[in-house]
């Protein structure tokens, strides 16, 4: 029998250049894309926000990972709501061509917009407040309501994807500099300010277990349990004990308030998730 | 029935307010076909209906049941704003998703496709008055999926040669899913013998245009082979100012409301609509004021108090 065939969009990015990584060694033949031109044999050098590029893609296909998005949370320019709608229509085009037996899109908890609220299941409010958060939300219907019946779509809602190596942006690689190099840190509502990581290992997990399921529709993707701030900071100090600059706790009202839950995936999942002390000591581990 | 003579037009979105407004008038020339998830029918009704929901998955057998070669007007649209009950997620499906369902499902069969736009693809305007090459930022549900669907249409349609035209509108009066826009609760509460107030600088400037204008100008659409991206509105701004005036009951012991209070949220917004006037050179007919002269009749209510 041939190997199923496996597409991931978005290779070069942060999560889509882990799970390559990851599904290289399954027993799958393998492609991914990316815009930036790779060496790799499967790679297919390709912009998904071309129509015409899509007749680079694979004539068959069994399953996508969909990772490919233009990641800005801040910028308010209709460009990132635009370009992301791109890649979402072709895509769906795509998989209405090619009825794919199982579509993973990953999509990301900015479509509930940040409430101020403990228990965010996957009925919650869709309320995105970034032109980011906005094209999820449309993507993710998109995907849903255009492909074939035959076609399982699964909307993983990725929370604060925690990887070994995480891109100096980062508000956590920030906190590890300060603390590294002995600098002031200051620190918004240590106690009410929420992270709902998510490490890349349980992404993969994740995705892997989903590709052979029954299981479509939408789940959250995040750890058992969310750290605030100050939990976040003391774990991370530990790893320095030689710290010994000023904390300064100030008062913001632009924090995340928001505790996502994934209830929905642990009554299918059989695996536990990486708790967040493991994945900061794995980005520690890496950056010394 | 089907006359081989005339051409085929299909109204998806047609059991709309202004689809309706479309339908007799363009029945002389073309056989007309209505494709919308409302029930249109009622006795005597004459057109071809087809009665489905294009924001759900689509079974492609139902697209036989049309004939090739269709001249498609688009003009689905919900205007709903976000609330508590997931409507984002109903106007995103009714917007986009159905817009996607129907491309992939009637790309084989379009000859020409007119879709419907709005003026708040643009957001907040940075000149005044606005022409088409004017930068697209919207801010309001609406506009942002509206601008979606441009952004969709203008790559499928070429990749797939589909003929395109957009034609993004201000707001038209004189249909009932206007009866709640200004000029008409003006007109309404004029009759009724009291002032309107509504919180707005009476002093921005809006562009109103009629559906009869719109009817018109669409024919002129229809008869012309170009095609392309079309501001149209009646191609000038009026005070709200100028509106409430005009309606202004004399009679009212409440004062017309001149807030000095500041409104940072209201802007003026008024087409230029010169790039339609020279493509297919239709220039709109009905004045706002003068329409509103002719609905309040103003002696007529002035004697009787």
């Amino acid at each position: 029998m041939s190997k199923k065939t496996l597409l991931i969009t978005g290779a070069s990015g942060l999560c889509g250049s882990y799970l390559t990584n990851f599904f290289m060694k399954k027993d799958l033949e393998l492609y991914t894309t990316s815009r930036k031109k790779s060496n790799k044999k499967y790679n297919i050098s390709c912009d998904l926000t071309d129509f015409d590029d899509l007749k680079k893609l694979p004539k068959k296909v069994d399953y996508i990972i969909h990772c490919a998005s233009v990641v800005d949370e801040i910028n308010s320019d209709f460009k990132i709501l635009e370009n992301n709608l791109k890649i979402g229509f072709n895509l769906s085009h795509y998989i209405h061509q090619k009825k794919p037996k199982c579509f993973i899109n990953l999509s990301s908890i900015s479509v509930y917009g940040y409430p101020d609220n403990r228990n965010i299941d996957e009925n919650f409010l869709m309320n995105p407040i970034s032109q980011y958060g906005y094209s999820k939300v449309i993507n993710e219907q998109l995907f849903l309501n255009t492909s074939s019946k035959n076609t399982r779509i699964l909307n993983l809602r990725l929370g604060y994807v925690l990887t070994p190596k995480i891109p100096s942006r980062y508000f956590i690689s920030r906190l590890i500099d300060m603390l590294k190099n002995n600098k002031t840190v200051t620190l918004f509502e240590p106690s009410k300010n929420f992270f709902n990581f998510i490490d890349i290992d349980d992404v993969c997990k994740s995705c892997l277990y989903f590709l052979d399921s029954k299981a479509s529709g939408s789940f959250n993707v995040v750890m058992d349990i969310q750290p605030n701030l100050q939990q976040v900071f003391d774990e991370l100090k530990t790893y320095f004990p030689n710290f010994s600059s000023k904390i300064l706790i100030k008062h913001s009202t632009q924090i995340n308030k928001c505790v996502i839950s994934n209830q929905k995936l642990k009554k299918i999942m059989k695996f536990s998730f990486t708790p967040y002390c493991n994945s900061l000591s794995k980005i520690i581990l890496n950056d010394e | 029935m089907m006359n081989k003579m005339k051409k085929n037009l299909l109204i998806v979105g047609g059991s709309g307010s202004i689809g309706k407004s479309f339908l007799n008038k363009f029945s002389d020339e073309f056989n007309i076909f209505i494709l919308d998830k409302k029930n249109l029918k009622k006795k005597n009704f004459k057109f071809n209906l087809i009665d489905i929901d294009l924001s759900k998955n689509l079974n492609n057998d139902f697209t036989k049941k049309l004939p090739d070669n269709l001249i498609v007007i688009y003009l689905v649209g919900n205007l709903k704003n976000r609330s508590l009950e997931n409507t984002l997620v109903a106007s995103i499906n009714d917007n986009i998703t159905s817009l996607t369902n129907f491309l992939f499902s009637f790309k084989d069969k379009i000859i020409r496709l007119i879709f419907f736009s709005s003026i708040s693809v643009y957001g907040i305007p940075t000149y005044l008055p606005i022409d088409e090459n004017h930068k697209i930022n919207p801010f309001t549900d609406y506009g942002i999926q509206k601008a979606c669907c441009e952004t969709i249409l203008q790559s499928y349609c070429k990749q797939f040669k589909i003929p395109l035209t957009i034609i993004r509108l201000t707001q038209v009066y004189g249909i009932k899913s206007a009866y709640s826009s200004l000029p008409h609760v003006l007109v309404t509460n004029f009759k009724k013998g009291f002032n309107t107030s509504i919180k707005t600088d009476l002093n921005i400037q809006r562009d109103y245009i009629h559906i009869d204008d719109l009817v018109n100008f669409i024919k002129y659409v229809l008869k012309s082979k170009k095609n392309g991206t079309f501001n149209f509105g009646f191609g000038k701004g009026i005070k709200i100012l100028k509106l409430f005036k005009l309606t202004n009951n004399q009679n009212n012991k409440k004062p017309l409301q001149t807030s000095s209070k500041k409104f940072p949220n209201s802007f003026s917004q008024y087409f230029d609509i010169s790039k339609e006037l020279l493509t297919y050179g239709y220039q709109p007919t009905i004045n706002i004021e003068s329409w509103i002269k002719i609905k309040i009749n103003r002696k007529k209510y002035e004697k009787k108090t």
